[in-house]
């Protein structure tokens, strides 16, 4: 299904070199791949209204302004990188617009020796990919760093559950409030 | 018994503030409906959730009639991941990381909502209009838009179903009007009749690492002596303590303190836990959507709050979490 991921998005961005007759060979008799076509689409269609917007505004200028206000500092993840959850085509015109995942940005002067932490004063460029960051506090022996980091992200899982379930109780508006369980990678355990 | 007993009333309540009436309903009040409506409702559909660049396609199954609230989210698009939620517990699935996460539920504070409950005081802190009227899956909607007098909280736009209440697109803005995440339905079935079978998982695979809080405490827990009492000297005005209580978490056998705030519409939550030798503390800022938190370090034990509300609303709260009997 990769293939026909890396085809559809290909369509959406118009790269293909035979949209009509590919379409046409893509949609027929597939359902699924129907319902996928028209789901990228709503996606599109969506991207497209919120960035039209006048609200609307990349991420990266967001987080530039912050950097710009404040001494902050991000520490490189000690874990590998999750894979794309994208199409690659579809996800290369998306990464130009921010950044996928939970981003951990930490402050002050506590440092992990595994990870000495790398002073942020100019672009945001570092921000523009996938990342889920965590900093852990002073050297623990025992785990590795992954291990480590994996294991604080269940915690950070774990309050943001517990977050929603008090939150929801109070009825707060939302479509639904575990949407960010479920649209973040949580970083669990191997 | 009490739970039907309720959801009989809040539905005949629904009913009447649903019905057609001559005049327009305020915005506060469409707020007022909307928020008993997702819960009492029975429904299904397709939404898509954007943060950032990234957007995710969900089906939601909910089912509110009965005694019995149930819930199923599974994700459409990315790796397969899926929260199913009953009465009694939250089950969190991601199949690509075969982990699961279970999480006792507290019991719902059912009187509590969406009938002159916590949005009672919010005029005081939010302004609210009827900006406009849309269509969203098909459906036509009142379009309220929520502002706080303060810059220490968040916007709301909320798109409210006419004929039910239900909300069908909702989107958070900052101080600078920049949205920071949306929810939209792009299409919804309301009042189907949903069997049991929809709320069982369809995630494949059944090698999951399971982490749960609904074992017994070990020893070192039940050894540690009673936590000190602790306090959280600052709140954004109008955030009024709603839930305190020691809880046991899926991630930690030692008891968890958690303090719940809430303005009415933006809820903040205050951790406070024990360091253990064994685990690191976290440190720092984290985002999720609209959800910061913020954690560090406070006499030994781990201080992290999250909340719906700004960057520097948590990382204030938190510098401000201290024991009672500190200086």
């Amino acid at each position: 299904m990769d293939s026909i991921d890396e085809e559809l998005s290909a369509l959406m961005d118009d790269e293909h070199p035979a949209t009509d007759a590919a379409l046409s060979r893509l949609l027929a008799g597939n359902v699924e791949v129907h319902e996928r076509w028209s789901r990228y689409h709503l996606l599109g269609e969506i991207l497209r209204d919120a960035n039209s917007a006048p609200e609307a505004q990349s991420l990266a200028s967001r987080v530039h302004e912050q950097l710009n206000g404040e001494p902050f500092h991000l520490v490189p993840s000690p874990l590998n990188r999750k894979p794309n959850l994208w199409a690659p085509a579809l996800a290369a015109s998306l990464a130009a617009l921010g950044v996928w995942g939970v981003i951990t940005v930490a402050h002050g002067p506590e440092r992990t020796a595994a990870t000495p932490a790398v002073a942020v004063n100019v672009p945001p460029a570092p921000l523009l990919q996938p990342a889920t960051r965590l900093e852990t506090g002073p050297d623990n022996e025992a785990p590795t760093a992954g291990e480590a980091a994996a294991e604080l992200r269940r915690r950070l899982n774990s309050y943001i559950v517990n977050f929603n379930e008090q939150r929801d109780s109070l009825a707060v508006p939302n479509v639904h409030p575990y949407v960010r369980i479920v649209g973040f990678d949580p970083g669990a355990p191997r | 018994m009490n739970q039907v007993v309720f959801r009989s009333l809040l539905g005949g309540w629904l009913a009447l503030t649903c019905a057609p009436s001559v005049a327009a309903p305020a915005a506060e009040e469409l707020v007022h409906k909307m928020m008993g409506a997702a819960r009492a409702l029975d429904y299904e559909g397709v939404f898509v959730y954007q943060h950032d660049s990234s957007l995710e396609t969900m089906r939601v199954i909910h089912r509110g009639s009965g005694s019995l609230e149930m819930e199923r989210l599974v994700s459409l698009t990315g790796p397969a991941r899926e929260v199913i939620r009953d009465g009694s517990k939250v089950i969190c699935r991601w199949a690509d990381k075969h982990a699961m996460l279970v999480e006792q539920r507290q019991p719902r504070d059912l009187l509590s909502f969406g009938v002159g409950g916590p949005v009672k005081n919010l005029d005081a802190v939010y302004q609210f209009s009827i900006e406009r009227h849309d269509r969203i899956a098909g459906r036509q909607t009142d379009v309220v838009k929520v502002s706080p007098h303060t810059p220490d909280r968040y916007a709301y736009r909320l798109w409210i179903d006419r004929e039910t209440g239900l909300l069908l697109k909702s989107v958070i803005t900052d101080e600078h009007d920049r949205v920071l995440e949306q929810e939209q339905f792009a299409e919804i079935a309301i009042g189907l009749t949903v069997p049991d079978s929809r709320f069982e998982s369809e995630l494949p695979g059944t090698d999951f690492v399971r982490l749960t809080n609904d074992g017994e405490p070990d020893s070192a827990a039940a050894a540690s002596p009673p936590e000190a009492p602790w306090r959280v000297n600052w709140l954004p005005p109008g955030f009024a303590l709603h839930h305190d209580k020691s809880q046991r978490m899926a991630t930690s056998n030692l008891p968890v303190r958690h303090f719940v705030y809430s303005d009415g519409l933006a809820t903040v939550s205050v951790f406070i836990e024990k360091i253990r030798a064994e685990v690191a503390p976290l440190k720092g800022f984290s985002l999720v959507g609209a959800v910061n938190a913020f954690s560090s370090v406070a006499h030994d034990h781990q201080v992290t709050v999250v909340g719906e509300v700004p960057q520097n609303t948590v990382r204030r709260i938190a510098s401000s979490v201290a024991p009672q009997n500190s200086e």
